[in-house]
């Protein structure tokens, strides 16, 4: 459920603009410059492309990028990486289920990170010329050149010499979209669950960035890709006793073409979650006691707990104290410890992946390091098998990898949320694997004697070294003996990360896998990286309910 | 960095505006030139993390032509051919548009009066060249003296703004500022401490301070024995303060409170009132304001571009909360024009203060005063779990203490919280004497409807001038593992 107290029906339009443009988490996260605003329909008869100017011919990037990087060397840099990206941003949205909201935005930035004996720096700008690009690689250079007497100890494990280009799938180009005619899209999309029953109703917008990336290395590496990222949501609520929301979980974010937002059956499903929405507005809301209660997650609950709690505590930067001033540890700290042991049910395998469709998705990652094309376990039956890496952290892991004679290599998710802001451990898209036998969420709450059903939940709050969750503001559900009998309010669920995922009873099957997506900030100034994740709906022996006025 | 002036000056900020809005064929054309430089490092593990600088420039044009509808273009790319290229783009979008305009309202364009302020330092500007080769290592040596692992963040920046628009409104700004935050863990990671400072000039920021600190409160933190949670006496440092008022910001828009009435000074089901101006909403103590001259912090005194049509109108001192009531609320331009309310940003800078005449105690007057409770030095990872209560929920972080007969009496594990300032704020006991803190890392909220102008978010955030205070009945609702 995405909405609490805000409602954009209410809203005027400039203010829905700031909101639509706020409620894509990922569009416009650290991106500063370059954005249009548009509010007339008029406007919207054209497509995109007829208001933003041309991308820059990636091969004039790469031509940047190797200028860049020769004065890095000449600058006496022992090793320089650079990225340079053109973004552009289309957000449509509908205010009153008619008139199109337009954003469009266009960014061009880029970094230089150098190192000089064991010592690193970084450098952005935004101002794309051949003296400008040159002049920073060499402040980082020199920047680089101060630290050396001060540190010398940072590696970076070696990787192969790539050069490519990548493309993420796309069938048609959002930005040749007429703009009203996907605000039209919108609005049917909205038709589907307005005022089909009394109280129901349904709202979305959808954002579409594209970006091409240059990455390009002193080793060699050049590598281009175009992402387009479709990053579109609708909600559909339903008023009875009380208000119920839900998502379509459809529409998480992607790399994907426009076609993704007309997916054969789309409709349908709007007007199927529409009335699920009503079936579970229709229940009456109650207090619950405090105390321990089984808790079966639906598989969209599972899959937000997975990218709240496992997802970033197994970045080892966080791990290793990388961020212990900023966004914090893990709990599955120090790595060489944890590797190996059981840490969470025997029932529980997690693997990782940057499939091209998903938003992590990618060829190479911000290095120009290629993450593994099958998925890579992180969890095997309980215990703790591997972290995402970049070549910077990977070298902590030696001991383990020689260990299991495995290559020391980065495993490919160093991110950097746009061009200009340092490289980060990120996180893949993780996946749970689900029970081989028969198991769907009715089984799982059929055993429920007395005990809660989560909905959907698509927030939880940690706390700094993600030892502990906190559920809330969520679709909750009382069972009593199988049954389904009322919606719970003023209560929220408090966890240990280990106790949770140690108290794993049973896992539902393929037919209860759910997706969810969450976008943490990390680093100073932060950067959002999102992660993704797919998996089945569960069952927890004991949570602790606490009461919270006022829901 | 070097030392010299990173950033383009006034004169050729406004030159190129000027220039915008000459070659502009559009009836009405505003231009926003903002220039920002940043020099952040970042040490882990008792190292440089990374050391990150450089600076961006944004040129952002709004036109109207008559009773159409607002046009927004901003762009990175100065140079002059690429301006006309971006100005005649903007004036075919222009063009395009027919009607409509039916909620916007005639914003003035012409000349304004701003209060003035002063939020530049030129030794905040040197500093960018220096720090890192007398300050950064410093910090590390003085961490791996003491036998800490030890992290921090080093920031400096400083940003250049001017707004014009065709029918003579002109404004100019200028501003630094810096942080300088430090985290010291024993090895083990069982323990740890942070301290931080934040000042526009960066010669009032104190490092070999600031690492002391955090050292100091690591030491003490050693051997956390975990005590019962629940509703208990607190003391909050100012860094906690602030952090849990920063969430509260929001609340002060009158869109959000009137309209979406979805803040905690919306009033529901009464016919006569919509918020609770002129109504008590905390202890009568205390007041909030937000000033663009407060000499502990200030803002520019106009809009910005997020602002939308409010960008370059003025902003005013306000006096949100007086003697515990709720005095007024923040009007973006639009709904400021259709309630007869002049702007105001939204106060993500605010000041907490005592109402006059009120005794003031330090923190430790506080301590001396507490029979039994628990002091809070700082919080991570809060966040709003209703915006209508203003509960809150986050976990304490880097030295949490009992208190006992007057005394820190020992170090205690981690708690979550689960509260609203409107809740603990009408149960004070005692408050302090307000200053400008370090936020440190105050990511954005993980819930998606939570609204951040850019300005609220990333780094640097506005600044905060909020007290220590002790309030009874904290709820602290379980123990956390978390270090």
């Amino acid at each position: 459920m995405r909405l609490t107290s805000s409602f954009p029906p209410a809203l005027s339009r400039r203010r829905f603009l700031t909101t639509s443009a706020q409620l894509s988490a990922y569009a416009l996260a650290g991106v500063g410059l370059g954005a249009r605003t548009l509010s007339a329909t008029e406007v919207g008869r054209h497509n995109a492309q007829a208001f933003l100017e041309d991308p820059p011919i990636p091969e004039r990037l790469r031509q940047l990028a190797a200028q860049a990087l020769d004065a890095a060397r000449s600058a006496g840099a022992q090793f320089a990486d650079i990225r340079i990206g053109h973004t552009q941003i289309l957000g449509v949205g509908i205010y009153d289920g008619v008139t199109p909201d337009i954003v469009l935005e266009s960014t061009l930035s880029y970094g230089v990170r150098a190192m000089v004996r064991g010592a690193v720096a970084f450098e952005y700008g935004t101002l794309l010329s051949p003296d400008a690009v040159a002049r920073t690689a060499r402040n980082a250079v020199a920047q680089a050149k101060g630290f050396a007497a001060l540190i010398n100890d940072t590696e970076l494990v070696s990787a192969p010499v790539v050069q490519g280009e990548w493309h993420s799938p796309m069938t048609i180009d959002p930005f040749t979209v007429p703009i009203l005619e996907q605000a039209d899209l919108l609005g049917a999309y909205s038709a589907a669950v307005d005022g089909r029953v009394e109280g129901a109703g349904g709202f979305g917008a959808f954002t579409w960035e594209r970006e091409t990336r240059v990455c390009a290395t002193t080793d060699g590496t050049c590598t281009t890709q175009t992402f387009v990222r479709a990053l579109p949501y609708f909600n559909m609520f339903a008023r009875w006793f009380g208000m119920v929301g839900l998502k379509l979980p459809e529409f998480g974010p992607r790399l994907s073409g426009y076609e993704y937002v007309t997916q054969p059956g789309i409709q349908e499903r709007i007007k199927a979650y529409g009335d699920t929405a009503m079936r579970y507005a229709r229940l009456r809301s109650k207090a619950l006691d405090i105390g321990r209660y089984p808790v079966v997650f639906d598989g969209e609950s599972t899959a937000t707990l997975l990218n709240s709690t496992v997802g970033p505590a197994l970045q080892l930067d966080r791990a290793l104290g990388f961020e212990a001033d900023t966004s914090g540890g893990s709990f599955l700290t120090p790595p060489m410890d944890m590797l190996g042991t059981a840490i969470f049910s025997p029932s529980v395998s997690i693997a990782t992946s940057r499939p091209a469709s998903d938003i992590s998705g990618a060829k190479w990652d911000d290095e120009g390091v290629a993450p593994s094309p099958t998925p890579m376990p992180l969890v095997a039956d309980g215990r703790l098998v591997d972290y995402f890496t970049d070549r910077r952290t990977a070298l902590a892991l030696r001991d383990w990898y020689a260990k299991r004679h495995t290559p020391l290599v980065s495993r490919g998710y160093s991110v950097a949320r746009t061009a200009d802001s340092p490289v980060l451990v990120g996180t893949g898209h993780l996946t749970m694997d689900p029970a081989s036998s028969r198991t769907s969420l009715e089984d799982l709450t059929r055993q429920l004697k007395r005990g809660l059903l989560l909905i959907q939940a698509s927030y939880v709050a940690t706390d700094q070294q993600l030892a502990s969750g906190f559920f809330y503001g969520t679709l909750m559900l009382e069972v009593n003996h199988g049954q389904i009998t009322n919606r719970i309010k003023n209560v929220a669920l408090q966890f240990k990360t280990t106790t949770l995922w140690k108290g794993v009873e049973a896992i539902g099957d393929s037919t209860t896998l759910g997706t969810g997506d969450v976008s943490l900030a990390k680093g100073q100034p932060w950067q959002r990286i999102p992660s993704t994740s797919r998996a089945p709906a569960m069952s927890c022996k004991a949570i602790d309910v606490i009461q919270v006025p006022g829901q | 960095m070097s030392t010299a002036d990173p950033l383009l000056s006034k004169e050729q900020l406004r030159q190129m505006a000027q220039m915008a809005i000459r070659i502009s064929a559009s009836d009405s054309v505003s231009v926003e030139m903002q220039h920002q430089a940043r020099a952040v490092t970042r040490i882990a593990n008792n190292t440089i993390l990374t050391s990150d600088s450089g600076s961006a420039l944004t040129i952002s044009m709004i036109t109207r032509a008559g009773a159409r509808n607002t046009v927004v273009f901003r762009t990175n790319w100065a140079d002059e051919s690429m301006l006309r290229s971006a100005v005649a783009r903007l004036d075919a979008i222009t063009r395009e548009q027919v009607g409509g305009a039916e909620d916007y309202f005639h914003v003035p364009d012409a000349p304004q009066s701003y209060m003035p302020v002063h939020l530049w330092h030129d030794s905040t500007v040197q500093a960018m060249g220096t720090v890192n080769e007398t300050v950064v290592p410093q910090l590390i040596r003085d961490l791996r003296a003491a036998g800490f692992r030890g992290s921090g963040f080093v920031g400096l920046m400083a940003q250049r703004s001017c707004v014009m628009k065709k029918e003579g409104l002109s404004t100019y700004g200028e501003q630094t500022d810096s942080e300088c935050t430090v985290s010291a863990r024993t090895p083990d990671g069982k323990a740890s401490g942070w301290y931080g400072q934040a000042n526009r000039d960066w010669t009032k920021i104190q490092p070999g301070d600031i690492a002391a600190k955090a050292i100091d409160i690591a030491k003490r933190s050693v051997n956390a024995e975990a005590i019962e949670p629940g509703r208990r006496t607190a003391i909050l440092s100012p860094f906690a303060v602030a952090q849990v008022m920063h969430h509260l910001s929001q609340g002060f828009d009158a869109y959000l409170t009137n309209v979406l009435h979805a803040t905690v000074f919306t009033v529901t089901g009464n016919l006569d009132r919509n918020n609770k101006i002129g109504l008590r909403v905390m202890d009568p103590r205390l007041s909030i304001t937000s000033d663009p001259a407060d000499p502990e912090g200030g803002y520019f005194p106009f809009g910005v571009v997020w602002d939308g049509d409010g960008s370059g109108m003025p902003t005013r001192a306000m006096t949100y909360v007086e003697g515990g009531i709720l005095r007024d609320l923040s009007y973006h331009i639009n709904y400021g024009l259709d309630q007869g309310k002049p702007f105001t940003q939204n106060p993500w800078s605010m000041r907490m203060s005592a109402m006059p005449g009120v005794p003031l105690q330090t923190m430790d007057e506080m301590i001396a005063h507490c029979d039994e409770g628990i002091y809070v030095h700082r919080f991570g990872n809060i966040e709003q779990v209703n915006s209508v209560t203003g509960l809150q929920t986050g976990v304490t972080r880097d030295g949490c203490f009992l208190i006992k007969h007057g005394k820190i009496d020992r170090p205690v594990k981690n708690f979550r919280f689960t509260d609203s300032p409107m809740f603990f704020l009408n149960r004070l006991i005692a408050i302090g004497v307000p200053e400008r803190i370090a936020l440190g890392f105050t990511p954005p909220s993980i819930m998606p409807t939570i609204m951040e102008p850019p300005y609220a978010s990333d780094w640097p955030r506005r600044p905060m001038i909020v007290p220590p205070i002790m309030v009874t009945d904290f709820n602290f609702t379980s123990l956390s593992d978390a270090v």
